[in-house]
C-alpha cells in the first residue's frame, strides 16, 4: 500500500522555527491576557516546495498543550487544499470559525463538516473555533498561514478579536521584511523555489467556517518565502 | 502512462525509478557513474532508491529482506539507515566498508567544505546551507564536521531502528567479491558492531552469501593517480590553502578540469578563498541580480560556458574580476594542465563543457581574465617539468575510475559491463526528491537531527 499521508516530517531549519515561535508566543499572550483559552493551540505553516511540487509545511511545533510528540509535528507536510489553512491559501484571505447563537448548532455543522470529509470525530473534545490568517508575500501569494484552533465558543468569531491579530500580523510582516535586509550576518532568508500546487480534495469546514474579508490580509513587502537558516 | 490517481502516480513514479539504479535484478548502483556527484546528491539518490524499492515490495512483490549496502560512506550510511527507518524489523542490512570506520574519507577532513547545494548556483535556493535531508541531515561546514553529524546521527539510527537480527558491519576487508549472476558476495573481514557512533570490532570472519538485494555505494575513494605524480586523496588535509611561510613563490601544477581541480586551483590561486564565502566577497551587494540575471539568461546547462560569459563580462562579470585580481596569491604561480586523460583537450574554452559546476566554470573564467594561472595542453610530465612544478606540488585531480573499481570487485563484471555503461551515458538518477513528503520516519524522538 502506498503512503499517500504526511505521516513523518520533513526537516525545517531551527532558524525558521526560532524566528516564528516569539510572534505565536505572543498571539498566545494576546489571547490568554483576560483567561486561559481552553485548548488554544497555535502553529505556523509555510508554503513549502520540493522537486517542483508546492506544499504547505508546519513551520514549528504547536504553541499551547504540551505534547510529548511536538517534534514527528515539525515539517509535516500538507497539499494545498488541507482544512482552514488551505482556504486561506486558495482565497488569500483570512478564515475563521462562524459565529453561532448556540453551540449545539455549531456541533451540528461540525459534525456534517466532519463527516463529509470522512473525519471521526469527539465532538466532546475537538477544537470549536478556528483561524488561518496568511501572510501575502511580495509575489501576491501566500507564503505564511497563522494556525490557530481552541475549545472556547465563538473565541474568533469576534471581529475586534480578528482585528487585533491581524494588526499582529502586519507588525510581524513588517519585522520579516526587515529580517529579509539581513540584519544579521549568518542568518538569512534562502529563497525557496516556486512549485506547483499539491492539491487534493478540500477540506475546510464548508458549514462552519468562512472567509472573513473586512480588511485585507496581511502583506509582506520583501519576502517571496520563508526560509531562514542559519550558518 | 501516468494515472491521475495519487497511488497510482507516486508507483509510477517508482516504477520509472528504480530501473535507474538497477545494475540487473537485486543488484543496484548508487550515483557512482553519475556526472557531478556530491555528498548531497548521492544521499539524495539513497533515498529515492529507497523509496521506489519499499514501493514495489508493497505493491509488485519484489522481495527486499536481506540486503548488502556496499560502502560506509555517506552515501551507503543514508542507504543503511533508509532502509533500517522504512522496513524496520521485516529486513536485515548487512553494511560493507573495506576501511577500519565508517565515512573514512571525510572524517578528519578540515581543509574540504561540504555545502549541499552550491554547485546548482545559481538556482534558487542553491546557497542556502540546510541539506534538510529526513534522514541523515546536515549543513555546510568543514567535510569532518559533516562527517560527525552524519556519523553520529546514523549512530542514533541504528539505536532506534536496528538490532543485531537487523544490522551486520562487515569492515577492514581483506577479500572482497561479488558475483553479479548469483547475488552472491565473498569477503573477509572484521565482524563488528556499533555503539553509539563508533564502531566496536570482533572477530574476523570469512563467508560466501547471497543477498535478494545488493546496493553499491563506491567508487569515490580510488581516484585515478599518474604513477609519476602519486596524491593523497582529495580529502585528506594538506596546506595547499594556507600562505607558503618561508617566503617564497612556489611553483604548482594542476591537473584536471573537474570540480575537484578547480577548487585546488582556487586554493592555490585566491588568496582566503572559500567556497562558502567566494561570491558574497566578489560580488558584493549585486550577487542577488547577478543570480537573477544568470537564471533567465543561462537557460541550457548543457551548453559550453565559455562563450556565454564572453557575452555577460562587460555587463555582469567586470566588478567581479577586479575585484578578484585584489585577491590573486603572489606566493603561488600555478600552471593549469588540461589536456584530458586522453589528450582530447585542445583549446581552453573547451574545459567549459558540463565537466564541472557552472560555478565553479565561472570563477575559472574570471580567474583566467585575471591571468591567474598557467595554461599546457602537453603531456603532464612535460607540462610539470617545464614549469618547475615537482612532488606534492603537481595536484592531479583526473576524478575516480569507478568502472577500474568496479572490475575489481565484480568477478563476473563482463556480465554487467554493457549495463553500467549504458548508465553512465544515460545519466538517468537525477538527484531530485523523488520520494513523497513525509514518507521516511523521523530521526528518534528526543533526539536532534541536524
Amino acid at each position: 500500500m502506498l503512503d499517500q499521508v504526511a505521516v513523518h516530517a520533513e526537516p525545517v531549519p531551527a532558524a525558521s522555527q526560532l524566528t516564528v515561535l516569539p510572534f505565536l508566543a505572543a498571539v498566545q499572550g494576546y489571547l490568554d491576557a483576560k483567561q486561559k483559552i481552553p485548548g488554544l493551540r497555535l502553529t505556523m505553516h509555510r508554503v513549502m516546495s520540493r522537486a517542483g511540487q508546492g506544499y504547505l509545511q508546519q513551520v514549528c511545533a504547536y504553541l499551547g498543550p504540551s505534547d510529548p510528540n511536538w517534534r514527528t509535528k515539525v515539517g509535516r507536510a500538507f497539499p494545498v487544499t488541507q482544512g482552514i489553512i488551505g482556504a486561506a491559501f486558495k482565497d488569500a484571505c483570512i478564515w475563521r470559525t462562524k459565529s453561532y447563537q448556540d453551540i449545539s448548532l455549531l456541533h451540528a455543522d461540525l459534525a456534517n463538516d466532519a463527516a463529509r470529509n470522512n473525519e471521526t470525530l469527539d465532538l466532546s473534545k475537538a477544537p470549536i473555533s478556528f483561524l488561518a490568517i496568511p501572510f501575502i508575500g511580495a509575489s501576491d501569494q501566500p507564503v505564511l498561514i497563522l494556525y490557530g484552533e481552541c475549545a472556547e465558543f465563538n473565541l474568533f468569531a469576534d471581529d475586534a478579536k480578528i482585528i487585533d491579530l491581524r494588526s499582529m500580523c502586519v507588525d510581524f510582516c513588517q519585522l520579516l521584511d526587515w529580517l529579509e535586509d539581513q540584519p544579521f550576518p549568518n542568518i538569512r532568508n534562502y529563497p525557496l523555489q516556486k512549485g506547483v500546487p499539491v492539491v487534493d480534495r478540500e477540506t475546510v469546514y464548508q458549514s462552519m467556517q468562512e472567509p472573513w474579508r473586512k480588511l485585507p490580509a496581511p502583506k509582506l513587502v520583501k519576502v517571496f518565502s520563508f526560509n531562514f537558516e542559519n550558518l | 502512462m501516468a494515472s491521475d490517481s495519487p497511488d497510482t502516480a507516486l508507483l509510477d513514479r517508482a516504477r520509472g525509478l528504480e530501473p535507474t539504479f538497477r545494475v540487473k535484478p537485486g543488484l543496484y548502483l548508487l550515483g557512482s557513474l553519475e556526472r557531478g556527484v556530491t555528498v548531497y546528491s548521492q544521499q539524495v539518490r539513497a533515498h529515492n532508491l529507497v523509496w521506489a524499492l519499499w514501493e514495489l515490495s508493497q505493491s509488485d512483490g519484489i522481495e527486499i529482506k536481506n540486503v548488502a549496502v556496499i560502502g560506509g560512506g555517506i552515501g551507503g550510511l543514508t542507504a543503511t539507515a533508509c532502509l533500517l527507518a522504512r522496513f524496520g524489523p521485516a529486513i536485515h542490512v548487512t553494511l560493507f566498508e573495506k576501511r577500519r570506520d565508517l565515512c573514512p574519507l571525510q572524517q578528519g577532513s578540515d581543509s574540504r567544505w561540504l555545502h549541499p547545494r552550491i554547485y546548482d548556483w545559481p538556482n534558487l535556493g542553491s546557497k542556502a546551507p540546510d541539506a534538510k535531508l529526513p534522514v541523515l541531515n546536515w549543513v555546510e561546514g568543514r567535510a569532518s564536521d559533516v562527517a560527525r553529524t552524519v556519523l553520529q546521527t546514523f549512530g542514533g539510527y541504528c539505536r532506534r531502528y536496528s538490532s543485531p537480527d537487523t544490522l551486520s558491519f562487515y569492515v577492514g576487508l581483506r577479500h572482497f567479491q561479488i558475483t553479479a549472476a548469483l547475488n552472491e558476495i565473498s569477503w573477509v573481514g572484521d565482524k563488528a558492531s556499533i555503539d553509539g557512533s563508533f564502531l566496536v570490532l570482533h572477530n574476523s570472519e570469512g563467508m560466501i552469501k547471497r543477498f535478494d538485494t545488493i546496493i553499491l555505494a563506491v567508487g569515490f575513494g580510488l581516484e585515478i593517480q599518474p604513477p609519476e605524480f602519486p596524491l593523497n586523496s582529495y580529502w585528506r588535509n594538506e596546506i595547499y590553502g594556507q600562505p607558503i611561510l618561508n617566503g617564497t613563490q612556489q611553483p604548482y601544477m594542476v591537473s584536471g578540469f573537474g570540480d575537484g581541480a578547480l577548487v585546488d586551483l582556487f586554493r592555490l590561486t585566491i588568496e582566503r578563498f572559500r567556497q562558502d564565502t567566494v561570491l558574497p566577497e566578489i560580488f558584493p551587494n549585486y550577487l542577488e541580480q547577478l543570480e537573477e540575471f544568470l537564471n533567465d539568461q543561462w537557460t541550457n546547462p548543457e551548453d559550453n560556458a565559455f562563450g556565454f560569459f564572453t557575452t555577460i563580462e562587460a555587463d555582469k562579470l567586470a566588478n567581479g574580476i577586479r575585484e578578484l585580481s585584489k585577491r590573486l596569491r603572489k606566493d603561488t604561480r600555478v600552471l593549469l594542465h588540461l589536456s584530458g586523460r586522453r589528450g582530447e583537450i585542445k583549446t581552453f574554452p573547451a574545459v567549459f563543457g558540463r565537466a564541472s559546476s557552472f560555478l565553479n566554470r565561472l570563477l575559472l573564467f574570471m580567474l583566467y581574465r585575471c591571468g591567474a594561472f598557467h595554461i599546457s595542453f602537453g603531456p603532464l610530465e612535460k607540462a610539470a617539468k617545464d614549469h618547475g612544478a615537482a612532488g606534492l606540488n603537481v595536484l592531479c585531480r583526473h576524478g575516480a575510475d569507478v568502472m577500474q573499481h568496479l572490475r575489481e570487485i565484480i568477478a563476473d563484471f563482463d556480465l554487467i559491463k554493457d549495463r553500467l555503461l549504458a548508465m553512465k551515458e544515460n545519466q538517468a538518477q537525477a538527484p531530485s526528491e523523488f520520494w513523497p513528503p513525509g514518507f521516511f520516519p523521523p530521526f528518534a524522538n528526543g533526539e536532534r537531527n541536524a
